[in-house]
């Protein structure tokens, strides 16, 4: 079924996902570490019991057990009424925060074929993809200075055609006002869930952290996917160069790399540290990558990190149920 | 500053290169849209008081690159260096030291040896000089005979040179060299002094003597350049090796000895070693036959005297010899040796008019000084025969060595002439003055008339000078006076006069013809002695071949104390030998003995021959090679490409390093 719903959507999609990348999108599996509460059933196990098929266990009747919970099978072998329990599963809402803001149209001479805003959209069809194939909610927002775009997270397979065409007109130009924009979002995730968060993140970081720690405070889980591109960790310029800002035009910098490689790599150094610091910190994943990268990889080695998560976490919400 | 090949001067220009492709790679750049600004403004925030002198350096270093190799190329000569008139051929006149010194035992070879090879060399590399070479012992002389182009000629010159000069007169061969730029046709003057250069002889020099040379050379359109070529360091050895011992006789006075008279030679052995010499023996020969010897231990770099005493039997020459019984570095001061005259007692005339008398004759202490002894009249160093002025004859006259007029009031025609002829031939004449002079016929006569007489009688002093004369003290020069200068042999400033007769300086002018041809017999006055105002007291001079001899005073103990003092024996003894045997005695010879200054072998350091040289406007070198450099440098000029070469690889260096700076801060 899950492979009818990405045939479903291949067309729609050609130029986004690689038959390649469908493939390797089958294989991952995203869990989240956290039990959130769901309407719709799904892989995702809730510590509340309910109606689903897989038991869990007996107790004794009470007053006030719906009837049709009875096991009667039992009550006959036993001669006491004992109502049936399952394990409950709830569906995963997810949210994913794109950036469009003008430094997401870098894409460097030295290094990729790639901009990062194409990046990070393909990185976010793979997660739409993928949260959609599990059955679980997932929306999208696109953000420079204020959000632009939404689409609502939503669970049906063809909610995906929505997200899709919303990445197609994604398109970058504006300057970056992320922690104003996350202020906005909120309203767009209000439940606990999954927040993914795809940018470069160029923006002070204490107001980005600031943004990111009301997630927390909700109980979503919150992703970071710092999208770099590799001139921008190397800076790899050697003759004279002008830099035109992408977020603003009329901002432009004639300057000897040379000269200035050693005190550029110390800021972005510093940036990297104090962003990870913060992160690890608030208990964000921050997952950084560059435009070089397989996004599937990328996925995949995140997904092998979130996968020990969920095995612990399952054997204590074992615990809890009985 | 000019360059031998000025054409690749023009490659400095390629350092418009880096500095056109810095210019361009300013004007021209890349244009990146860039996300990152944010990291770009802060890291130029920091950069922003980082000097760019980093990149200016290097453009500096890239620019300078060029233009060091073109320089290089180029081969740049330093022309403030360059003498004028240096540039063309050579006249070089060699100056060979050829004291007794350059013989010293110090290695396979002698310094005179290096010296010869070291001005062999010189010559054959200017084959195109004319060259003339001189000796500096102590007579210099021109080897060549004048001046020569052909250096086989010099070659064959020099192997037949040998050490002979005992001492070294660097200095009058210096004027000598100089000189003999005269006759030669070369410009460019070079004189050339190979030498040990013993510190002995170039420690003495005076600034006066230097700077008399150093005029000597500086004159003319074309000064003379001089160069100092040392042997090499080995050639007399270290200083603080010196082994060498010398020898010498220290009375060297031209005096005869008389028959029977006994001689004391009193050598002198210095040890100018740095360790002691113990058990050496000093050889004592007379006529190549050993007398004596001793057996002496010399203190490093100290002295020690030793004794020897001889009498002779027979008249005429001796030689005295010292010999040392070791051999060392300089074998030639090891002996030392003179020549002694032994002479008969001389035969004095005394005439004295005071015999008749019945007093004491005038010429009593003078007899006794010159004859002491009465009975054994053979032992008197004298032969004394005292006659009246009427018994002084021609046989008389002619009997003597020498005649002493003792206050003799004057003397008839005949007997003057026979002392004129007497003192013409040699012989000595001594006169006392007196109270009973005619002082007017000695003035006309005896010194106007007949010249025998340095000087005239003035007037006679007598009581009223209240205050007795003495000699003046002033160191005797003659050599017959010399034992005077030291105390111990006599003290004539002991002698107090209250009469005598004051000897003028004016002289009596007759006008007869005669007169002037007998003024032309009497040579030139001498001062022996003065009174300590100044008068003399004692004077003579020549006549003819004999001597003359004028004394203020008289000898007798009437106005002076003079008979009475003990240098009165001495002082008239070596006055009548002098005037005995002055024609009939040749002085002592010294023969070739060694200079004292060519025993102490240690060499003029390098601080002071260079000083000697800067006062002198002189170079030194060390070898011929040295010596064409310096030449070279002084014809064309200093070639300084070498230091524009390692100025260029150090620049090439630094711009390696900052390169890599630079680069390792952009990758």
């Amino acid at each position: 079924m899950r492979d009818d719903i990405l045939d479903g959507n291949q067309a729609a999609t050609p130029s986004l996902l690689t038959a390649p990348d469908r493939d390797a999108l089958a294989q991952l599996q995203l869990l989240a570490r956290n039990v959130v509460e769901g309407l719709t059933a799904g892989r995702h196990r809730s510590p509340h019991k309910g109606a689903s098929i897989e038991f869990k266990e007996h107790r004794q009747y009470v007053r006030g057990d719906e009837i049709r919970s009875i096991d009667w099978k039992l009550f006959g072998k036993t001669d006491r009424l004992y109502i049936r329990q399952y394990e409950d599963e709830t569906n995963l809402r997810s949210m994913i925060l794109l950036d469009q803001s003008g430094s997401m149209a870098y894409r460097g001479p030295n290094s990729a074929t790639l901009s990062k805003h194409q990046y990070a959209r393909q990185l976010a069809a793979c997660l739409a993809t993928l949260l959609i194939s599990q059955q679980d909610s997932v929306g999208i927002a696109t953000f420079d200075t204020e959000l632009r775009a939404i689409v609502p997270p939503r669970g049906r397979p063809n909610h995906l055609q929505a997200i899709f065409e919303l990445l197609l007109r994604s398109a970058t130009g504006n300057e970056t006002q992320l922690s104003q924009s996350l202020k906005q979002a909120t309203t767009q995730l209000t439940r606990r869930g999954l927040l993914f968060l795809i940018s470069d993140c160029f923006d002070d970081i204490d107001s980005l952290l600031t943004a990111l720690r009301y997630f927390r405070h909700t109980g979503s889980e919150v992703v970071v996917f710092q999208v770099w591109d590799r001139d921008e960790l190397e800076f790899p310029f050697r003759n004279r160069t002008q830099f035109r800002s992408l977020e603003n035009p009329t901002n432009q910098r004639v300057v000897d790399p040379a000269l200035l490689r050693n005190a550029y790599l110390a800021r972005v150094t510093e940036f990297r540290q104090k962003f990870a610091s913060g992160c690890a910190k608030e208990r964000i994943d921050l997952v950084e990558c560059t435009t070089e990268q397989s996004y599937t990889e990328v996925l995949q080695a995140y997904m092998a990190q979130r996968g020990g998560i969920r095995q612990s976490f399952t054997k204590s919400g074992n615990k809890e149920s009985r | 500053m000019s360059f031998l090949n000025i054409l690749l001067l023009g490659g400095a220009a390629t350092f418009l290169a880096p500095l056109i492709i810095h210019l361009l790679n300013r004007s021209r750049y890349q244009s990146v849209d860039w996300g990152a600004m944010h990291f770009l403004e802060a890291a130029l925030q920091v950069n922003s008081r980082r000097p760019q002198w980093e990149s200016w350096l290097l453009l500096a270093l890239r620019c300078l690159i060029p233009i060091l190799l073109a320089i290089s190329l180029a081969r740049p000569v330093l022309t403030s260096l360059r003498v004028a008139g240096a540039s063309g051929k050579q006249s070089i006149v060699l100056l060979l030291d050829d004291s007794a010194s350059m013989n010293a035992i110090t290695g396979s070879e002698t310094p005179f040896s290096l010296a010869k090879q070291l001005a062999s060399q010189l010559v054959h590399r200017y084959r195109a000089a004319d060259f003339a070479l001189w000796t500096t012992g102590e007579a210099p002389s021109d080897a060549l005979g004048g001046v020569t182009f052909d250096p086989i000629r010099v070659d064959r010159t020099l192997a037949e040179l040998e050490v002979k000069a005992p001492g070294d007169a660097t200095l009058t061969a210096l004027t000598s060299g100089i000189q003999q730029f005269g006759s030669m046709s070369n410009p460019n003057k070079q004189l050339v002094l190979i030498s040990d250069f013993q510190q002995s002889y170039w420690g003495e020099y005076s600034d006066a003597q230097l700077a008399t040379i150093e005029r000597q050379l500086t004159a003319g359109s074309s000064p003379t350049q001089l160069f100092f070529l040392r042997l090499p360091e080995t050639a007399n050895g270290a200083t603080s090796n010196i082994q060498n011992l010398s020898v010498r006789l220290l009375q060297d006075e031209a005096w005869p000895l008389r028959v029977n008279e006994t001689y004391r030679a009193v050598g002198q052995v210095t040890n100018h070693s740095v360790e002691d010499a113990t058990n050496l023996r000093v050889l004592f020969r007379v006529d190549a036959i050993d007398l004596a010897s001793r057996i002496i231990d010399v203190p490093a770099n100290g002295t020690a005297v030793v004794n020897f005493a001889c009498e002779f039997n027979n008249i005429g020459q001796h030689v005295i010899e010292l010999e040392l019984g070791k051999s060392d570095q300089l074998i030639a001061d090891n002996r030392y040796q003179h020549r002694l005259q032994v002479v008969a007692a001389p035969r004095v005339t005394i005439v004295d008019d005071s015999l008749q008398a019945g007093m004491q004759a005038e010429s009593s202490y003078l007899q006794l000084a010159l004859a002491p002894f009465t009975q054994r009249a053979d032992s008197n160093p004298f032969q004394i025969k005292v006659v009246s002025s009427e018994e002084l004859g021609k046989a008389t006259v002619q009997s003597g060595d020498a005649i002493v007029l003792t206050n003799i009031a004057r003397l008839d025609d005949t007997t003057v002439d026979e002392i004129k002829n007497f003192v013409s031939n040699g012989g000595g004449l001594l006169v006392f003055g007196g109270a009973n002079l005619d002082v007017n016929w000695y003035n006309t006569q005896l010194h106007g008339r007949h010249s025998l007489l340095p000087y005239q009688y003035g007037r006679s002093a007598s009581e009223e000078e209240s205050i007795p004369l003495k000699l003046a003290s002033r160191r005797a020069q003659l050599p017959w006076l010399d034992i005077f200068n030291d105390a111990q042999a006599g003290d004539l400033s002991s002698l107090e006069f209250t009469k005598w007769q004051a000897l003028l300086e004016e002289s009596i002018t007759t006008g007869s013809a005669n007169d002037s041809l007998q003024n032309d017999l009497r040579g030139e006055r001498t001062r022996m002695l003065s009174f300590s105002t100044g008068s003399p007291w004692l004077a003579g001079c020549k006549y003819g071949d004999g001597y003359i001899v004028q004394c203020a005073t008289s000898c007798s103990s009437e106005g002076s104390n003079m008979p009475l003092r003990p240098v009165f024996v001495p002082l008239m003894q070596r006055l009548l030998t002098m005037l005995a045997t002055q024609t009939s005695v040749d002085p002592i010879v010294q023969l070739a003995n060694v200079d004292p200054r060519e025993s102490n072998l240690k060499l003029a350091g390098e601080a002071q021959l260079e000083t000697i040289a800067q006062k002198l406007g002189a170079t030194v070198v060390d070898s011929v090679d040295r010596f064409a450099e310096v030449e070279r440098l002084r014809a064309d000029g200093r070639e300084i490409w070498r230091w524009f070469l390692v100025t260029l690889l150090i620049a090439l260096f630094a711009e390696l390093l900052l390169g890599q700076k630079i680069t390792r801060g952009s990758l």
